[in-house]
């Protein structure tokens, strides 16, 4: 019994380092489900736990100064850790309870914080070590273009081009249009991109005639992810500039 | 084509509202586009290309 409490006791302790990670990677870009080995998943739930126990009791102290109560964390752990009949541990569980639920509280409020100032400051960009899982956000955001191994910045960008190869039965099309809007799959991968004024064609009729794209009714096409076998995405700065040309000058 | 350091281009803004015909010219050229920047004419309008990254 007093194992099996101990067990919810620990458990309790290490809720709040998970609550931490949940909170700092639930964006669509940042999702990340997949298992990383048993050391690495008990790491990142025991090391921000500790770090918000620590924050969470920083907390509490100022919030006793403020409001004028009392709360004995160190009797609290002690006595959860020492007692010796299930009786002596329901008199304080519910104080543990209301602690973890405290610190469980901060740790999610300081995980949505911590994702904040990270992409804030643009350290996900700069550092690899903060960079998210989901790696088709930076790619077709143009977030990409400020690694620190990319010449330009995202902030030039104003048009981006979409050629993608889809497979529709037992053809293949390229599409090609402006890329103006992607959705993120649950599961951190890519599930749609939305195409303006796209055109297709095609992959059988490459290179057969000249003008070999036709254009497409309608404005706007959401292609499926599922379907792309594979994509090619480039930016480009496009300005308007004043009309100083004569009508007879070559221009493209 | 003309490249960026062309004097006649004067730069008004890269907030440049994109129409179809834009959207289809750039389309059209954009094998021809690359990091050094191309002019191209829609309309009456002239635009300033330059691929990034």
């Amino acid at each position: 019994m007093a194992l099996a409490v101990s067990t919810l006791f620990l458990f309790l302790f290490i809720l709040p380092g998970i609550t931490f990670k949940q909170a700092y990677l639930s964006s669509a870009f940042s999702r990340q489900l997949k298992f990383s080995g048993i050391l690495d998943e008990v790491f990142w739930a025991l090391f921000p736990s500790i770090i918000m126990h620590f924050l969470a009791y920083a907390l509490l102290v100022g919030l006793e100064r403020v409001f004028s109560f009392t709360f004995d964390l160190k009797q609290l752990l002690s006595m959860a850790l020492l007692q010796e009949t299930g009786r002596q541990y329901a008199d304080i569980f519910v104080s543990y309870l209301y602690y973890c639920t405290f610190v469980m509280s901060v740790s999610f409020f300081a995980g949505h914080a911590s994702r904040k100032i990270i992409r804030g400051l643009k350290f996900d960009r700069k550092f690899k070590l903060f960079r998210f899982s989901n790696e088709w956000h930076y790619l077709l955001s143009g977030e990409f273009l400020d690694f620190p191994e990319v010449p330009d910045h995202p902030e030039q960008v104003s048009f981006k081009l979409v050629n993608a190869l889809v497979s529709t039965g037992n053809q293949q099309v390229i599409y090609i249009g402006e890329l103006i809007h992607f959705t993120l799959s649950d599961s951190g991968g890519l599930e749609n991109i939305v195409l303006k004024d796209a055109k297709r064609r095609l992959l059988q009729d490459d290179l057969l005639e000249r003008n070999r794209y036709y254009e497409i009714p309608g404005r706007y096409i959401t292609i499926p992810y599922k379907t792309i076998v594979n994509i090619n995405v480039r930016y480009f700065y496009l300005e308007e500039v004043t009309d100083d040309y004569s009508a007879d000058e070559k221009l493209l | 084509m003309k490249s960026k350091t062309d004097n006649k281009q004067h730069w008004v803004s890269n907030k440049v509202k994109k129409s179809r015909e834009l959207v289809y010219k750039l389309i059209d050229i954009n094998k021809e586009i690359d990091g050094e920047g191309t002019t191209f004419r829609v309309g009456e309008k002239v635009y300033f290309v330059r691929e990034l990254g």
